[in-house]
């Protein structure tokens, strides 16, 4: 008590020490009567926060234990209410009768685990229709969810809405090229199904597919424009014409013969192209190398030939539906009384016939029709079935029309004339069926020439220079003696580039060796044959187990074969033993004890033998 | 307070002065006790005799070859073992003794190939730890008549078979005393030329030294055995063996060889040497 009377004494000196305790009380120090009352350092501040922390974390986690979060929650209607999941518990077991009822309840079966695991297992027939239905019921609510957007190529219908503003021409023009390429080949999505089934496509564009089918098989999308074309020449023009004339009975007309043969290639022609497309469709392996190509092939040419002919014979051909079609102008006049339609019909025909005509024609026109579809295009491109028919005539490539275009704008005008037959040849080769196949052959060739080439790979490398054709011996070089080279010369240099009879030993020999080789090979297949297991097909009774034989049963076929002294480890080591002590006495000598009575000294005794130490004198 | 030094037989410690008859462990006697299967000489079977390099010691060789001694009493065993009677150029019969190296230490030794024994016909030898006289027998015989074998051995039980060989053998003088107190029979003993020890006693070199110095000739010889397990069975044997040459050595016997008995004997060492008394 003294002392602090003491303190309280002492003057009060204000200092600013920073440290309120000591600034305010003048020096005085508070009673410490708790923790807080005595200045914390560093290492107290520590452990205090770390006490607290402590606390908080543990508060932390009883709220979070309250308040659970599932991470994937399922998506009931209500998880809120038990009495809901009870009720989606009752909704399950009377799946079927609440389709109409509950659309959320029916959507899951509820929050345990059990429902939706071990259902494999089926007990009885009721349980698995049940689930039949619920499967049929699921996949019915998938479908019902989707809208018409989702079949359709958003590439398209965005398009459209671009071709609206035409303030960027660039990127139009790029997306028009894309875009002929694409309704050239979706019409009525021939190929769509095909694609899409794969389901590595599915998620690529539709550009990046015809990219992909391009490098893959190139004849693909020719073939499938020319069926498209084909079907419909066969349909459009020839099936009429031909009707018309089995109407009329004419049969021996040259024109008809042509028609009629025309009529059956394209036939064939078709069938061929979608059995190849079926092939196709079906991932058949090397279709390079099936026969259907070779087909094709052939009928490719046959339709090149017939077309040739029938440009030949255009005027006969013209002549003669120009008749049929006046014959049945007069049959319709003569059945007008009756029908008021013909003439709709008629001038359906005259259309048709048009395209006869145009088909005739269309190798010179076709450049310019495709000319004129593209600048037309910027107008259709909302209605692309335009296209597609602009585009049906015949097949062209776009490489070729692009090529085409910037020689349009060079300045001679007389060049088109040309272009365009030139063109035409190129079409013509670039439409057979061959031609793509040696493409890709060509390519085929190139890779690998180059990897022939390169250092990269194992095969040494070869060089270029030796295929340099072999130098022709005889007339090179300066002749020794002034004679001419004759048979008989001939012969002797035939000799003794044959080896004359040394030749005939060195056969002899070889052919013994290969004789030799042979009969080796024949007695190992025979040793092979013999050594093989002979399966001894028992015929078993119905429903009586085959036994295991007897090396199936010891494992015997894993097992090597071991000596009866190496299959147990103690004895083994015992032999090891025995061994080496014999071992030892031949560079060390050993204690033995004396069996029995002596006997003697087996190994004899040398008198002169000295084996002792002897000690330095 | 008497030490035995004695016997072989009781090398092990304990029992000293009940060694039965005295043979180096009760498994080794041919005969002993249990039914040896026959696997010695056969009778009747050709032997030739030839003398060894040690003078007085003969190669009886047959199917297996036999360390022998001429009997020095025909017609007699002394321990069971076989004899081979072989008839001399003059049809006189002569009669060997077959020497078991398994029983005797010195048979071993020159069977191991020792260069010298010392110990040769007309010799004069103090044998000290006899036992029960089998090896001494054997000495008798190569020393011949004209040779002394002063046998000693302490233990009375082994002492009575030595006795009765020495009842055969008029070249064995039996001294039932101790070897430590050489004072006891110097009476009965003359100068020596060799001293056979075989004590197997820790402070055999002692002993040995202290029989030297009274009965052994100056430059004279001492052929000793050494079992290791006797004298320090804490060490190996061939540092024992060193060890006792280099006490030898302190007594004024130079050592002149050594050599191991394997495999008769383990641990076993022969060591030769020359007492020089003075210089």
């Amino acid at each position: 008590m003294g002392r602090k009377k003491k303190t309280f004494h002492k003057p009060s000196i204000q200092i600013e020490t920073g440290n309120d305790r000591y600034d305010n009380q003048a020096g005085r120090i508070k009673a410490i009567n708790t923790w807080d009352d005595i200045e914390h350092d560093s290492e107290d501040d520590y452990h205090e926060r770390r006490g607290k922390i402590l606390i908080d974390d543990s508060q932390k986690q009883e709220e979070s234990e309250s308040s659970e979060e599932e991470v994937f929650a399922l998506q009931t209607g209500d998880t809120s209410s038990e009495e809901d999941d009870e009720n989606q518990e009752d909704d399950l077991m009377s799946s079927d009768d609440n389709d109409d009822v509950d659309d959320f309840d029916s959507q899951t079966w509820g929050t345990r685990k059990m429902n939706y695991y071990d259902a494999d297992d089926l007990s009885d027939f009721d349980e698995a229709k049940e689930e039949e239905e619920e499967a049929l019921r699921l996949q019915k609510k998938r479908i019902s969810k989707m809208s018409e957007e989702d079949f359709f190529d958003e590439d398209i219908g965005s398009a459209s809405k671009k071709d609206t503003d035409k303030e960027n021409e660039k990127k139009l023009m790029e997306r028009l090229n894309q875009e002929v390429k694409k309704i050239s080949l979706e019409s009525k999505g021939e190929i769509q199904p095909e694609i899409m089934n794969k389901d590595h496509y599915s998620n690529l564009s539709r550009t990046e597919i015809i990219e992909i089918l391009q490098d893959e098989s190139p004849e693909l999308l020719e073939l499938l424009n020319e069926f498209k074309e084909k079907l419909s020449i066969l349909k459009n023009t020839l099936t009429p014409i031909l009707e018309k004339a089995k109407k009329r009975n004419i049969k021996d007309d040259p024109a008809m013969k042509i028609l009629s043969i025309k009529y059956h290639t394209l036939f064939n022609y078709l069938t061929n192209i979608s059995f190849y497309l079926f092939l196709r469709s079906s991932e058949t392996r090397h279709l390079r190398t099936h026969p259907v190509i070779d087909a094709l092939v052939d009928i490719r040419t046959t339709w090149d030939k017939l077309e040739i002919l029938e440009s030949k014979m255009e005027d006969v051909i013209n002549e003669f539906i120009d008749k049929l079609e006046t014959d049945e102008q007069i049959d319709q006049n003569d059945m007008a009384v009756s029908e008021s339609s013909p003439q709709k019909k008629s001038d359906k025909e005259k259309s048709i016939k048009k395209k006869t005509k145009e088909s005739n024609k269309i190798k010179s026109q076709q450049l310019d029709e495709v000319m004129s579809e593209e600048s037309d295009n910027e107008n259709i491109d909302d209605q692309p079935n335009i296209a597609v028919t602009l585009i049906e005539p015949e097949f062209v490539s776009l490489k070729g029309k692009k090529k085409k275009r910037k020689r349009e704008d060079t300045d001679l005008g007389d060049l088109d004339a040309l272009d365009d037959v030139d063109a035409n040849d190129k079409t013509q080769k670039r439409k057979s069926l061959r031609h793509h196949i040696a493409k890709i052959d060509q390519t085929l060739a190139k890779r690998e020439k180059a990897i022939r080439l390169s250092g990269d790979t194992d095969i040494p490398y070869k060089d270029k220079d030796k295929s340099v054709k072999p130098v022709n011996n005889q007339n090179d070089g300066d002749d020794l003696d002034d004679l001419d080279w004759n048979d008989d010369d001939e012969k002797i240099a035939n000799d003794i580039e044959n080896g004359g009879e040394e030749d005939a030993f060195y056969l002899t020999v070889q052919k013994a060796k290969k004789a030799k080789e042979e009969q080796k090979k024949l007695e190992h297949e025979q040793l092979v044959k013999n050594n093989k297991v002979v399966y001894e097909e028992d015929i078993l009774p119905d429903g009586s187990k085959r036994q295991i034989n007897y090396q199936i049963l010891k494992n015997k076929g894993l097992i090597p074969h071991r000596k009866k002294e190496q299959r147990n480890p103690r004895v083994k080591h015992r032999n090891r033993y025995e061994k080496a002590k014999k071992r030892i006495k031949s560079f060390k000598r050993v204690v033995v004890q004396q069996e029995g009575s002596y006997g003697g000294e087996k190994t004899g005794i040398k008198p002169k033998l000295s084996r002792s130490i002897k000690f330095g004198t | 307070m008497a030490f035995s030094v004695g016997k072989r037989g009781e090398r092990g410690g304990s029992g000293r002065g009940i060694g039965g008859r005295g043979a180096r462990g009760g498994s080794r006697g041919g005969r002993g006790g249990k039914p040896s299967f026959r696997g010695g000489a056969k009778g009747g079977s050709k032997v030739i005799i030839e003398p060894h390099r040690h003078l007085g010691v003969f190669i009886a060789r047959g199917k297996e070859d036999l360390l022998v001694t001429k009997n020095l009493v025909s017609g007699e065993s002394v321990y069971g073992e076989k004899r081979i009677t072989v008839e001399g150029s003059d049809s006189v019969k002569i009669e060997y003794r077959v020497w078991n190296p398994f029983r005797s230490k010195l048979a071993a030794g020159i069977l191991g190939g020792i260069d010298h024994i010392y110990i040769a016909p007309g010799k004069k030898v103090l044998y000290l730890g006899a036992a029960s006289g089998t090896t001494v027998s054997h000495v008798a015989d190569i020393v011949g008549p004209e040779g002394v074998v002063y046998a000693v051995e302490f233990s009375h039980r082994s002492g009575r078979d030595l006795i009765n060989v020495a009842k055969k053998r008029t070249n064995v003088i039996p001294i039932i005393e101790d070897a430590r107190h050489p004072h006891k029979y110097r009476m009965l003993v003359n100068m020596v030329d060799v001293i056979f020890a075989d004590v197997a006693q820790p402070d055999q070199a002692r002993i040995i030294a202290l029989n030297a110095h009274h009965f052994l000739k100056n430059n004279a010889y001492i052929v000793i055995s050494i079992k290791a397990n006797c004298i320090d069975s804490t060490v190996e044997a061939s540092t024992v063996f060193a060890r006792e040459v280099k006490k030898l050595q302190e007594e004024h016997i130079k050592p002149l060889e050594q050599l191991t008995l394997e495999p008769y004997e383990r641990d076993h060492a022969l060591v030769v040497g020359r007492y020089i008394r003075s210089k």
